[in-house]
């Protein structure tokens, strides 16, 4: 059976001498360091509505620019890519449910030829697809199966579908 | 010092009060409690927190994610007002246009009691008070120095061009025993012709265990004198011309 073996004494002073040098700058901690900087910046993003926004916003219409550059049948049956005019419609609808403090969760190319945007909770889900061919509807859906469609201008006005949205979702 | 300009670059402003973990209180709490908008608050959110974990196994890196509910957001004043009641906290948000510090104070306070009225007496631990503002210089800016005061300088070695940058400084406030942490960050520009500069000023005093609210009321009246200094002490008379 082996021994245990004592770990051979330091010098006290060892740790304090070396550290500093090698981990607190150019290693361990200055990963630390940036690690904690980043976190930092996304609590204070979090914590303000404003910011929030912003770069939601930022990133929703970066979103939508990857997929207006889509080529036809890109889902290899034979979709249509998003046309300008449901891209600039989905923009515009982006920019007043932003105004509205209402971010989308994802924004996907419509199978139907268009894009749609997706507001989703655990249990309910809301899209608002806009059609390479002009019309927009308002979709909600919940676990249940249970489904309503609008469409927006003649059955919701284009004012009211911030509100109905955060109505749906709770 | 208490100036008041007519085109404020305040973005939002922000009131966040801390007050002690308890493991007796939980979002299940705030249900129990049937948490109804306060007065003029129409929308009731759910605040969630986000968490991403990785894991190395067998040289196989696999994340999870989760969001757990951690209290609820209500909206109001057309979406000027935010206010977020969490099972640690409570922040209150103005969204511009920015209005008086008064009525900040005034509404945050109104709100803060409804807070109290399902959080109990709990001690506040941390007090903060967040000013976020948008400053949209005017291009051609030949050097930053001309509109503000807190900028990163480039060695004069060095192309001058900036594309960008994201500037930290933590300081301790040893007259108020609190910390101040600046952030400024070039951002996309509001419109063209113009180049936003985000200034984000927080005065924050943790450790804090306050059992009476008068006195973090107190301590969001010096954060407020400290957030015009630093403001003010941020900028230069160029920018005070343009946000006159």
């Amino acid at each position: 059976m082996p021994a245990v073996q004592m770990p051979p004494e330091r010098d006290p002073f060892w740790h304090d001498r070396f550290i500093p040098a090698i981990c607190r700058v150019e290693t361990g901690n200055y990963s630390q360091r940036t690690r904690e900087l980043r976190d930092d910046w996304f609590r204070r993003r979090d914590q303000s509505t404003f910011l929030t926004i912003k770069y939601g916003l930022i990133d929703a219409e970066r979103a939508l620019d990857r997929i207006s550059n889509m080529e036809r049948d890109w889902d290899s049956y034979g979709a249509e890519p998003p046309s300008a005019d449901a891209v600039r419609a989905s923009k515009e609808i982006l920019e007043e449910l932003a105004g509205a403090l209402i971010l989308p969760s994802t924004i996907v190319p419509s199978a139907e030829g268009g894009v749609s945007i997706y507001f989703m909770t655990g249990r309910r889900t809301v899209y608002v697809e806009s059609y390479n061919q002009g019309s927009q509807a308002l979709v909600m859906y919940d676990n249940n199966g249970d489904a309503e469609v609008l469409e927006i201008g003649r059955e919701i006005p284009r004012a009211d579908v911030s509100g109905r949205i955060l109505a749906y979702l709770g | 010092m208490d100036r008041h300009y007519d085109k404020a670059p305040i973005k939002e402003a922000i009131i966040d009060i801390r007050i002690e973990d308890s493991p007796s209180l939980t979002v299940a709490n705030f249900e129990k409690a049937e948490v109804s908008p306060p007065r003029g608050y129409a929308e009731r959110r759910k605040v969630m927190i986000g968490h991403l974990q990785g894991r190395l196994e067998a040289g196989v890196l696999t994340a999870t994610a989760k969001q757990d509910q951690v209290g609820y957001a209500f909206v109001g004043a057309e979406g000027k007002h935010v206010v977020q009641f969490g099972v640690n906290g409570f922040t209150f948000s103005r969204l511009a246009p920015y209005q008086t510090w008064e009525q900040l104070r005034n509404e945050a306070k109104t709100l803060w009691e409804s807070y109290r009225q399902i959080v109990g007496a709990l001690p506040v631990v941390r007090v903060g008070l967040r000013y976020v503002n948008q400053l949209d210089l005017p291009m051609p800016i030949r050097d930053f120095r001309d509109f503000i005061r807190f900028y990163p300088e480039v060695s004069a070695d060095l192309s001058q061009d900036l594309a960008g940058f994201f500037l930290q400084v933590q300081v301790p406030q040893e007259d108020l025993g609190a910390m101040l942490i600046l952030n400024e960050a070039m951002v996309p520009p509001s419109g063209p012709g113009v180049v936003s500069v985000v200034l984000d000023i927080d005065v924050f005093k943790q450790g804090l265990k306050l059992e009476s609210d008068g006195e973090v009321w107190s301590i969001l009246e010096a954060f407020r004198l400290k957030k015009n200094l630093v403001f003010e002490g941020c900028i230069t008379n160029r920018t005070r011309e343009l946000i006159s």
